[in-house]
């Protein structure tokens, strides 16, 4: 009898043994799991707030500057020439570029930043943009566009603008007087106007840059009438700087089919970038620049 | 065997069986717990998302959220919505800048679900220089 339950006890411990075992096991697994799982979700949060910052961005900046500013970048190529064409830029005094700019920045940095959970910043974001690496700004407002080539200004060898007015024309088709040399110290700039009954005024002229061009404050100018008022467009020393051109429109709309800029050969790839994008979230940082354009 | 023994056993083995019992609820819990307080991050979830980005993305590259805040009607991003996956269901909602809604659409045969996961997503465009933003709410059927 007492050897019986001996046996008996020892199955008993045995079985216990066993059990223990066994749940000591599924506990040790389910850990293991946890662990695993732990590192797997915070992978996928790693992956997809990069994936949200990136979305993020590419929705802020994607044709801002297209649909804001309303200037397109048709082409950039060259051979002998890096040309730089825009198309569909409007000068008009119903725009006010500007103040567009200045919704659009208030909105990303407020209902659009709350709703995404970031804190998002629209840095040196306005109605300017650059092209590396010729050191050019383009700027628009309203009825005023100018495209400053500042102290690369011999590096423009040639200008063309082609422009579709909302006016009849009336009055001379005005032009500047050439300057004496060829480029890199004159840049070759040639404007056509074309009216709305099919009028047409085109001038050109070989022009300093370093040299105020202007003729009694005007030079491809053209006065208009139904509506009365003028297009001006200027190029040369303008408000102290030097290579800049500047198009001006009074009490009309001018919509540019072609601004075309060609510049002299560098190494370095032609960049047309905007403003900056700051964002964080999550403990996560990003700062980027809006790029318009790249060759 | 004897009365009293016979209860003596009974009362071990009862008492044997009760702790058998406590220490299986114990270790049950402790391996559930383990499975459940963590949070699995779901792959749908993902899915569901990447889905949303890119139903915004071809809706604002073909225009198509434009035209909608332009003439305020859902009609131009209907087609495409229906063309998603019968699994997917989405709502998508067009807001002014001021979160003012201005048009949306829930595909045909689905309802917005009370539980479960709902993806949203946000898109951001510009119609006639005035920002805009779209909503896409995605769950599966």
């Amino acid at each position: 009898m007492v050897q019986i339950i001996s046996v008996g006890t020892k199955k008993a411990y045995l079985f216990t043994i066993g059990v223990i075992l066994v749940f000591l096991t599924l506990i040790f697994l389910t850990e293991t799991f946890k662990e695993r799982n732990s590192g797997i979700n915070k992978n996928i949060l790693l992956l997809t707030s990069a994936e949200k910052a990136m979305f993020v961005a590419d929705d802020i900046s994607s044709g801002v500057y297209n649909d804001i500013l309303g200037t397109n970048i048709k082409s950039i190529s060259g051979n002998s020439t890096m040309d730089i064409e825009f198309n569909n830029t409007i000068l008009s005094q119903d725009r006010n570029q500007q103040n567009l700019i200045n919704s659009y920045k208030s909105f990303i940095e407020g209902i659009y930043s709350q709703a995404n959970n970031m804190n998002i910043s629209l840095i040196g974001f306005n109605t300017s943009f650059f092209i590396s690496p010729y050191n050019t700004t383009f700027f628009i407002n309203g009825t005023l566009l100018r495209i400053y080539t500042m102290q690369t200004a011999n590096h423009v060898e040639s200008i063309s603008i082609t422009a579709r007015i909302n006016s009849s024309s009336i009055g001379l088709c005005e032009q500047p007087a050439s300057d004496s040399g060829s480029f890199p110290s004159t840049t070759f700039v040639s404007v056509t106007y074309i009216n709305k009954t099919g009028g047409i005024c085109s001038k050109s002229a070989n022009l300093n840059p370093a040299e105020d061009n202007s003729i009694s404050g005007k030079q491809f100018y053209q006065s208009l009438g139904e509506p009365s008022g003028s297009i001006d467009t200027k190029f040369g020393r303008i408000s102290s700087q030097n290579g800049v051109l500047e198009i001006s429109i009074a009490n009309s709309t001018a919509t540019f089919e072609s601004i075309k800029i060609s510049y002299g050969k560098l190494d370095d790839k032609i960049t047309i970038y905007g403003g900056n994008i700051s964002l964080s979230f999550l403990g996560i940082s990003k700062n980027t620049r809006i790029i318009i354009a790249e060759e | 065997m004897s009365k009293t023994k016979l209860r003596k056993k009974s009362f071990i083995l009862t008492l044997d069986a009760i702790l058998a019992a406590l220490a299986l609820t114990l270790l049950i819990t402790i391996v559930m717990f383990n499975i459940s307080s963590e949070h699995t991050y779901s792959f749908g979830n993902y899915d569901l998302d990447a889905i949303g980005k890119d139903t915004l993305a071809v809706l604002e590259k073909d225009n198509s959220l434009k035209k909608s805040a332009d003439t305020l009607s859902a009609l131009p991003m209907q087609a495409y919505i229906e063309s998603l996956p019968s699994r997917i269901c989405t709502e998508i909602s067009v807001y002014t800048k001021d979160s003012v809604k201005i048009t949306s659409y829930l595909k045909t045969g689905c309802t917005i679900p009370n539980t479960g996961d709902i993806i949203s997503t946000r898109r951001v465009f510009i119609s006639s220089g005035i920002a805009y933003y779209a909503e896409l709410k995605a769950w599966y059927k």
